[in-house]
């Protein structure tokens, strides 16, 4: 059997507000096989953004284990950390994040540059693979906010990351945009790579492999 | 005072959208000069055209007539159709930008986001990089991500980041449009500095307070330019 993409065994996330311990992540865990595709539901508030952070290796946690694709991560040193999460993880967030000043290809093949890779025909063919081959040159702000959305999966993709994590994709576009991104998620699944997404939007969630629920950082059963 | 002396020159500058079939004109022949060194406030209304005049400035957009130079170099006007990768390699290589909106990446570091320019031609830069948050004040938040920053901070960021390529002009569109009033005084204040130290700047806003720290102000209506 395939090694897991994702194991997070037991993971803690724990804030001090006050006198009074906070606990966005309490014993959560979670496996990801190659090219399962996960949703995330909880309400706001529920910690699935603490999630996404703590596997995302933007944010460490209390207390638990990450291991991604064999690499445990949370004995990573931070140098490591930042390499590993450059190389290893893609992210998409409902805000897209794209720089105004630099062409779509551009925007596209920045990770790339940071692991200092340079490769014009990665960056094309993603852009064909989201549809946007006739929009290489355009900046973000001649695009909606599906199509700055496709920029901004092709750019999580661009370093062939073992892992996506996708934080509320969908939250900001109107119906038809959002069934364009649902359809390139749908085609995700078939490259092997692990997805979890955090949503609202029961559409999406319904067509993951699987849905895990949180509520108050733990697994809702 | 020479041509070359102006860091842009526009005249009759013009910009029309179309919007369900109607051409809607954003900015209606407009003339402006900026030298090298001033800091001039465009002050106007919401929909006035700053943002359509500050994107033609900074080679963001193509004007649909006039003629127009950025750092001596031709963009619009006699005829000339400059191409978009022309556009791009002006745009980086003689203007920075500032938004209201910060345009950070989260999932990088705060220094990694100013030297991201950089990677975009072949250059690493970390040291000026380092150099450039250090004097906008974030020597000790170079590791920190934009999550972990204050609004002020994140703005610092990027303005450290507009300057990053060593550009002829800053253009800042509503700059402080989401900070508070305090941050918003320390934020021209961090202005002003650069200013002083040679930088020309034109900051775009609605917000009148932001003309006490201008030499220039040019008030915009409906797509022109008034006197005051």
């Amino acid at each position: 059997m395939a090694e897991p993409v994702l194991q997070a065994v037991n993971l803690w996330r724990s804030y001090q507000r006050g006198s009074e311990t906070i606990h966005a992540l309490a014993g959560f865990s979670l496996a990801i096989e190659p090219g399962e595709m996960v949703a995330i539901v909880g309400r706001s508030g529920s910690g699935k953004t603490t999630f996404l952070n703590q596997v995302g290796c933007l944010d460490r946690p209390t207390k638990g284990k990450i291991i991604i694709g064999g690499t445990d991560v949370t004995a990573l040193p931070e140098r490591d950390l930042i390499a590993f999460r450059r190389d290893e993880i893609g992210f998409i967030f409902q805000l897209f994040y794209l720089l105004p000043t630099l062409t779509v290809a551009e925007n596209v093949a920045l990770p790339a540059l940071f692991a200092r890779r340079k490769d014009p025909r990665r960056v094309k063919e993603l852009c064909e693979q989201v549809g946007l081959a006739d929009r290489l040159h355009a900046l973000p702000g001649t695009l909606d906010g599906g199509e700055m959305q496709r920029v901004a999966i092709a750019r999580a993709l661009v370093n062939r990351p073992r892992l996506l994590l996708a934080d509320e994709p969908t939250g900001r576009l109107e119906r038809r945009s959002r069934d364009v991104i649902l359809g390139i998620f749908d085609e995700l699944k078939q490259d092997g790579l692990g997805v979890i997404v955090a949503t609202h939007d029961l559409e999406q969630a319904g067509r993951c492999d699987r849905q895990i629920e949180l509520r108050d950082g733990t697994l809702q059963s | 005072m020479n041509a070359s002396d102006y860091i842009v020159e526009a005249t009759g500058l013009e910009k029309r959208y179309r919007v369900h079939g109607r051409d809607i004109p954003a900015v209606r022949g407009i003339d402006l000069a900026v030298a090298a060194g001033e800091f001039v406030v465009l002050l106007g209304p919401s929909g006035a055209g700053k943002t359509t005049t500050l994107n033609m400035l900074g080679c963001l957009d193509k004007p649909a007539a006039g003629r127009l130079t950025v750092a001596d170099n031709l963009v619009s006007g006699d005829g000339v159709r400059v191409s978009e990768a022309r556009l791009d390699a002006l745009r980086r290589e003689h203007v920075g930008f500032v938004f209201s909106d910060f345009h950070l990446l989260p999932t990088l570091t705060a220094v990694e986001n100013v030297a991201l320019p950089l990677l975009w031609q072949d250059r690493r830069g970390d040291e000026w990089a380092c150099e450039l948050m250090t004097r906008v004040g974030l020597g000790h938040r170079l590791s920190h991500r934009p999550n972990e920053l204050s609004g002020g901070e994140m703005q610092r960021v990027a303005i450290a980041r507009a300057l990053v390529n060593r550009p002829s002009l800053l253009l800042a569109d509503e700059p402080t449009g989401n900070l508070d009033t305090r941050t918003r005084d320390e934020i021209l204040h961090l202005l002003q500095e650069l200013n002083g130290e040679g930088l020309t700047i034109l900051l775009a806003t609605h917000d009148r307070d932001l003309t006490d720290y201008a030499a220039r102000v040019l008030h915009i209506q409906d797509g022109l330019l008034k006197e005051v």
